[in-house]
């Protein structure tokens, strides 16, 4: 199971019913392929930065899921058919493979912890404070709009390893 | 000018009496950030000239990895319409 990303670009002026039939179709096949929604976004309607399919601009969709290997392939058949459907896009989700990377360097911190334990302790006291910074500087120089995003995102990547800890 | 001046660190002499310019820093090492995000359309902006085209490591400073991750968030936006392929410039 791999956590992929899917976004669709659908007609600006496009129902609210057809969205969600279109969100509901998604999520059959995912489940159909033994996956799962994680988080359904709505970016809404956005300007195209060039023309696409004689428009201007459309509504996007942003679904994140866990799903099998075959999940893309079922996806992408099911986006060709479907005429409401103007671009999609399914990647492999980035955030997880950091989310990963960060763990194993937070694993390799916590095994140094008992060779110096005094200093270990100060090892981690800046572990800690290491993303608020991180968090500011970026504040500092992404526009608003791309604030929440990318703070959102820090974020995420923050509570997961913390989770796992909990686990262990 | 103050009497007290202080040589930039990097700031070399070239042979031929032309100055070096310092060697910028990648933003993305600075502000450690592990993966550029094809989502975020106003970062990307920043790295595409007003013809479209992605502005070189050369300009922008980054290094090799990071500007690898950013041409591939910038394609990757292009085929969701975010970020344009070319652009029109009139003048």
């Amino acid at each position: 199971m791999k956590q992929y990303e899917t976004t669709i670009v659908l007609d600006a002026g496009v129902e609210e019913s057809l969205i969600e039939s279109e969100i509901e179709k998604i999520n059959q096949i995912i489940k159909e392929n033994g996956g799962k929604i994680a988080d359904v976004e709505r970016w809404g309607v956005r300007r195209f930065a060039y023309e696409l399919k004689k428009r201007h601009q459309g509504y996007y969709i942003h679904i994140r899921f866990l799903g099998s290997g075959s999940t893309p392939d079922k996806l992408v058949r099911h986006y060709r058919m479907d005429e409401n459907i103007l671009r999609f896009m399914t990647v492999v989700s980035q955030i997880e493979a950091v989310e990963a990377k960060t763990i194993e360097k937070e694993d390799s911190v916590e095994e140094s912890v008992p060779e110096a334990e005094i200093d270990g302790s100060e090892v981690k006291a800046t572990a800690d404070t290491e993303p608020i910074t991180e968090e500011k500087e970026i504040a500092d120089e992404a526009p608003p709009s791309a604030q929440d995003n990318e703070a959102g995102e820090t974020i995420e990547s923050e509570t997961k390893p913390s989770e796992e800890e909990t686990k262990e | 000018m103050a009497a007290y001046y202080k040589k930039p660190m990097n700031k070399k002499r070239h042979p031929f009496g032309m100055d070096v310019r310092r060697r910028k820093i990648c933003r993305f090492c600075e502000n450690k950030i592990d993966f550029i995000d094809y989502k975020d359309e106003r970062l990307l902006r920043r790295f595409v000239n007003d013809r479209g085209k992605i502005i070189g490591r050369r300009i922008t400073g980054n290094c090799a990895k990071h500007q690898r991750e950013l041409t591939r968030a910038i394609k990757r936006a292009r085929q969701l319409g975010l970020v344009p392929y070319t652009a029109e410039v009139f003048d």
